[in-house]
């Protein structure tokens, strides 16, 4: 699953670099693991990965399972009319994830749809910005 | 351009009429002239021999012995006057000759120029009513062509109204959708976003 504190696409990406970087790194993450999490992650981010490799024997195979496993995870892009606070941006987000049930955003502004959002996920597109509202009033 | 046209066919053929109806009253004038020398010729003649009749008559009153003086006058007076009624008579025969022929040669004229006045008239009455019915023809077409161009000025009017409304309103558009976000507060859009969401959510679309 993805985790609670990873909202928008950017973070995602964030993370699956990070978790290259371990996978890449020269410590032996059978017997280094807590000074190599320690070293790259947050907290938030260093309790998702040991509870999900709690699954796996092997550290290094468990960061290789995540790493495909975020790299697949569904994006729903949305537009906004104006850029959106940190904590506006993650009340959006919770508020998509409780409707996706997994996934993150990627959020790109645009000011010419006057309000509103334009949605798009898995292949479908549904604008419900102001001006095309606007617009069909008319 | 035939409308144009009728009034000089219909003048070009009464100058033809009227130029065939003055060459035959010339040539009847002139057959009057040669008619009236004959008669005058044959009066000329008939007195002649009037007067010689009478000169001879005369001449054998006088060398007839058994006359009296009085007898010879009396019988002169009324050979004279009988001559004289003859020359009358020849004269009246002749002048009567002459009426009959000028009240003939009038009558045909007359006929003649009915005839042609009548010809004429019909022709005209003919090309009139073609000229009617052309330039009826024309004016329905004239008038359809302003009717036509009258209905594509107002289809223009329409059209370019149309266009300057739209024009109009693509501009408020552009000025609506541009002053618009700026008087959003970020709550509010928030909100919009928000209510916009369960919108998609009822629609189906995360499904």
């Amino acid at each position: 699953m993805v985790p609670y504190f990873i909202n928008t696409k950017e973070e995602l990406e964030n993370l699956i670099q990070k978790l290259e970087k371990l996978q890449k790194s020269q410590y032996d993450l059978k017997n280094n693991w807590e000074q190599a999490l320690n070293e790259i992650f947050t907290q938030q981010e260093k309790e998702y990965i040991k509870t999900y490799s709690k699954n796996y024997k092997d550290n290094t195979n468990a960061v290789t399972k995540l790493i495909n496993y975020l790299q697949k995870a569904r994006v729903v892009n949305i537009t906004l009319a104006w850029q959106p606070t940190i904590k506006q941006q993650l009340k959006i987000a919770q508020k998509i994830k409780s409707l996706i049930k997994e996934g993150v955003i990627n959020i790109y502004y645009n000011p010419d749809i006057a309000g509103g959002i334009v949605l798009e996920y898995k292949g479908k597109y549904l604008d419900l910005s102001l001006k095309n509202k606007y617009e069909a009033k008319l | 351009m035939i409308t144009n046209t009728l009034p000089f066919i219909i003048t070009f053929l009464n100058i033809g009429i009227t130029l065939i109806l003055i060459w035959y009253w010339y040539n009847l004038s002139k057959k009057e002239e040669i008619l009236n020398k004959f008669l005058e010729k044959k009066e000329k003649k008939a007195i002649k021999v009037l007067e010689d009749a009478e000169k001879r008559a005369i001449k054998k009153i006088e060398n007839a012995e058994l006359f009296t003086k009085e007898i010879k006058k009396e019988a002169k007076e009324v050979i004279k006057k009988a001559l004289e009624n003859l020359k009358n008579l020849n004269q009246k025969h002749y002048e009567q000759i002459l009426k009959e022929y000028k009240s003939n040669q009038k009558d045909v004229l007359q006929k003649l120029k009915n005839q042609n006045l009548q010809v004429i008239s019909n022709f005209a009455n003919t090309l009139n009513k073609d000229t009617v019915q052309i330039k009826k023809d024309a004016l329905k077409s004239v008038s359809e062509a302003i009717k036509k161009s009258q209905k594509e000025i107002e289809e223009y009017k329409q059209r370019v109204k149309e266009e300057f409304k739209q024009e109009l309103f693509a501009r408020i558009d552009q000025i609506v959708l541009k002053v618009l976000p700026k008087n959003i507060s970020p709550e509010e859009h928030q909100q919009i976003v928000e209510d916009a969401l369960e919108e998609a959510k009822s629609l189906g679309f995360f499904k």
